[in-house]
């Protein structure tokens, strides 16, 4: 059997996908082949650890998926009060609620909350389509070239791109204003680049996320870099013999004062038990990914004028290259490639997502922390406070 | 959300329908506030349940015949009494454990003598984790997909745009070949 068969083998047996009679076959074979065997041991070994990367990485997303319940939770509540997805009787941001309590008031409110929302909606969209209109001719004329997009280009639909992300499901429409005004997007001209000009390297930055943690402790302050998404829940601080220890999730780590960036280093397996509150708070910073450390990319990034906000990835000199247009004038761009394959412009406060599927100017989409988590690793960093407790 | 649903998504990948299960939280933190424990335990409790959940579905073994919040509560209350029957233990010998499990300082009066090096020591987490590590992200991202979500190959090829499960099954023969060419086997091998 060649090498290619036996690791074929080795995978095929490890992963539960063979059948009883081939099962037989490789183990005699096993057993009588002391290199397969080899293999198989190390394989096992190497299988296992992917399981144990995969839990703590999985432990990390489930933080996610737990902050997006409760962002979800508090949406619902300002929404229609008690919220439950169990029993679907009123439908909106493709989740369904129930209303508990006597049907009969809260869906009378509820009807009477929808009526006014649709009488708002229709009273805004013909307040407003006169005015959009008449945006949608352009005013600066003394760009090279003008591009006109295809309404069907799926680059420039947002309703695709969600629909894609959802897997396929149709996104249902948030907002009767949202869909006129992305309608009037689609049917406005993008506009080409102009007097284009490199962006300095410095400003062009490769990051990680998330980072092995760091932190500083200074005044009492303790900054966290590494992972701005933490959530607060999950730190907590414990005084060991005067020592400041923190634990984030199922690790330890001794924080001692200091103004330099340190590397948050796991202590190992601790048992803590009986720990009592002390009359100490510690407040602590979770830096936001602008923060943390990051390397020159070498992306090229070139800007150019335009009157309307766009971006295209092109080749250029060879080269698969960013140019960003229609910038406005005295923010310092900066673009960030997050793990070497989604890229961002952050201008200020606001931050962008950038698709590097599109090869055709494109308007830029913001993107923000209350519906993207992408969004809010760059934004303004957190700040929270958390109680000490004393332990032996 | 259905449960019969939320477990067909699981199983095609759609991972994100986990944030559905916390609907089930308050019921586990009641029952666990009720018997002693605190918000932060049952959430605790809570995430490890979804993960012994996930996994079930994951490998096919999730039996259809309770409802998921039924399986939910009863992992939870399993681990919160095996957890109250470790303090109870912990407590009794409580004199004698030092906050370093299965190490003892003999030095109760001063700070816990951990030197910088002992901190750095490769150990089995270490070693491998940064070994995968430094696997580029798609391949990273299919042994996960196909080790520990154990997503079938069909699925993995959709996701990650190969032709056909074969070329999908052949990439991750590649990045385990990879991941095998980074370690030591002898060092792997002298792990527990």
């Amino acid at each position: 059997m060649d090498q290619e068969s036996i690791q074929d083998n080795i995978d095929r047996y490890l992963s539960g996908e063979m059948n009883l009679d081939e099962r037989r076959e490789f183990e005699l074979e096993v057993s009588q082949t002391p290199e397969i065997q080899r293999l198989l041991d190390f394989n096992r070994k190497l299988y296992k650890e992917i399981e144990v990367w995969g839990n703590q990485k999985l432990r990390k997303r489930l933080d996610d998926y737990y902050s997006a319940y409760l962002e979800e939770s508090d949406f619902d509540n300002d929404q229609v009060g008690q919220a439950d997805v169990d029993d679907p009787k009123v439908t909106t941001l493709n989740k369904t609620y129930r209303l508990s309590g006597p049907p009969w008031w809260r869906l009378g409110i509820a009807a009477g909350i929808t009526g006014l929302l649709v009488v708002c909606m229709i009273f805004f969209i013909r307040q407003h389509q006169k005015v959009e209109l008449t945006e949608e001719t352009p005013t600066e004329t003394q760009v090279d070239s003008l591009e006109e997009i295809n309404p069907g280009d799926s680059l420039d639909d947002p309703s695709k791109d969600k629909q894609e992300k959802n897997g396929g499901q149709p996104e249902p429409q948030q907002s009767v204003p949202g869909t006129t005004k992305e309608k009037m997007i689609r049917s406005q001209p993008v506009y080409a680049f102009s007097n284009i000009k490199r962006l300095p390297k410095s400003s062009v930055r490769a990051v990680n996320y998330p980072q092995q943690l760091q932190y500083t402790f200074k005044n009492g302050m303790l900054i966290l870099y590494g992972d701005p998404l933490i959530p607060p829940l999950r730190l907590k601080l414990f005084r060991q013999k005067g020592r400041l220890l923190l634990q984030f999730a199922d690790d330890f780590f001794f924080i001692d004062p200091t103004e330099t960036v340190r590397p948050l280093n796991p202590l190992g397996l601790l048992s803590v038990s009986d720990s009592q509150p002390l009359d100490e708070s510690i407040r602590i910073r979770l830096a936001n990914l602008q923060e943390s450390k990051f390397t020159q990319s070498d992306l090229e990034v070139w800007i150019g004028t335009s009157p309307q906000q766009i971006y295209s990835f092109e080749e250029k000199n060879g080269k698969n290259a960013l140019i960003l247009g229609g910038l406005p004038e005295g923010e310092n761009p900066l673009v960030y490639v997050v793990n070497g394959q989604t890229f961002f412009l952050v201008l200020g406060a606001s931050v962008f997502e950038l698709d590097n599927a599109v090869n055709q100017p494109t308007i830029l989409r913001q993107i923000n922390g209350a519906s993207s988590a992408n969004a809010r690793i760059f934004e303004d960093s957190k700040e929270f406070e958390r109680k000490v407790y004393k332990i032996q | 959300m259905d449960d019969n649903y939320l477990i067909e998504e699981l199983r095609n990948g759609n991972e994100d329908v986990i944030k559905y299960l916390y609907k089930h939280l308050p019921m586990v933190e009641s029952w666990i506030q009720a018997n002693n424990g605190s918000q932060q335990d049952a959430l605790d409790l809570f995430q490890e349940a979804i993960i012994v959940f996930y996994r079930k579905v994951r490998d096919g073994n999730y039996s259809h015949d309770s409802r998921i919040s039924t399986f939910l509560m009863a992992i939870c209350r399993f681990q919160w009494y095996t957890t109250l029957k470790k303090k109870a233990k912990q407590q009794e010998s409580f004199a004698q454990i030092n906050l370093f499990s299965g190490q003892d300082t003999g030095n109760s009066s001063g700070e816990p003598k951990i030197s910088q090096e002992e901190l750095s020591l490769p150990n089995r987490e270490s070693y491998l984790k940064n070994a995968i590590d430094e696997l580029g992200e798609k391949c990273k991202a299919i042994l996960e997909a196909a080790i520990f979500l154990n997503l079938k190959m069909e699925v993995i090829a959709q996701r990650f745009n190969f032709a056909n499960a074969q070329s999908a099954r052949q990439q991750k023969l590649q990045c385990l070949k990879r991941l095998r060419n980074k370690v030591s086997y002898e060092y792997v091998m002298s792990l527990d």
